[in-house]
């Protein structure tokens, strides 16, 4: 899999830019995981370990494995889970505003000419 | 823009009682949920229905999706259904009741007080949320429900 970096400068070019990177690199991995079976309604019923790439280095190798340690059977990311709970509650909350508000900007700019 | 502490800042100053419900309720449990509105469940008795259309004014409530930009009344505020409300700071559902008829003051064994930004705020218990979400059928309930029984797990209870 590849991990696509956020822009290092801010600015409308690098957003776009950065949006476009994850857009392209969630549909490559919602294409390899309908490749495989156990896919329903747009959703991994079960995230199965991604077969390692033949030419991997070691950091890609590390990666993927921290990766397929995060989530369990049921294919919810269990460090996430664990990264909220470290945060205070204000802080959660934050996070998600922060996200929402960030979507928008997003929206406003996409439908700017 | 979306500014939730603010919401639940300006009903903690109108003394409004309610408590934090569905999914808001489950990211200040530790879940990472999305969400877009905040869903408080609130209290019908005297003089709980004013209190919160003196906040609701101060929020610029209109109802959600309407054209006319109706503004709650107290007696839209007195009824037991759901009131889907646009304020200047994010989406609000005001409900009377959730599940079939359950009330506020039902619900106030089930929980938990939090501090958000300094005030304090009742939040449904994640045990009692999940007991909700698995009486909903919709995709996103479904999904939100695995997340909120693996945060029910990681944090041991």
């Amino acid at each position: 899999m590849s991990f696509v970096p956020w822009p290092a400068t801010s600015g409308v070019y690098d957003l776009r830019r950065g949006r476009l990177n994850a857009v392209n690199s969630f549909k490559a991995r919602q294409r390899e995981l309908k490749a495989r079976s156990g896919y329903s309604r747009g959703v991994p019923e079960t995230e199965r370990p991604l077969s390692p790439e033949p030419n991997e280095t070691e950091i890609d190798r590390e990666l993927r494995e921290r990766f397929e340690a995060a989530y369990d059977e049921n294919g919810v990311d269990r460090s996430l889970i664990r990264w909220c709970l470290a945060q205070s509650v204000t802080d959660r909350v934050r996070a998600l505003e922060e996200t929402l508000n960030a979507l928008e900007t997003v929206r406003r700019l996409d439908r700017k000419p | 823009m979306f500014n939730f502490r603010g919401l639940v800042r300006t009903l903690a100053a109108h003394n409004v009682e309610f408590a934090i419900v569905g999914g808001m309720a489950g990211v200040m449990q530790g879940a990472p949920i999305h969400t877009q509105d905040l869903d408080i469940l609130y209290s019908l008795r005297p003089p709980n229905p004013e209190s919160l259309l003196a906040a609701l004014q101060e929020l610029d409530a209109v109802f959600w999706g309407d054209s006319r930009n109706l503004k709650p009344d107290l007696s839209h505020l007195q009824s037991r259904g759901h009131k889907l409300i646009a304020t200047r700071y994010g989406r609000m559902d005001c409900l009377g009741t959730i599940e079939d008829d359950t009330s506020f003051e039902d619900i106030e064994g089930a929980v938990d007080w939090m501090e958000l930004d300094g005030t304090p705020v009742r939040v449904l218990s994640l045990p009692r949320l999940i007991e909700v979400k698995k009486k909903l059928h919709r995709p996103k309930d479904q999904l939100a429900l695995l997340q909120l029984i693996a945060t029910l797990e990681e944090r041991g209870n």
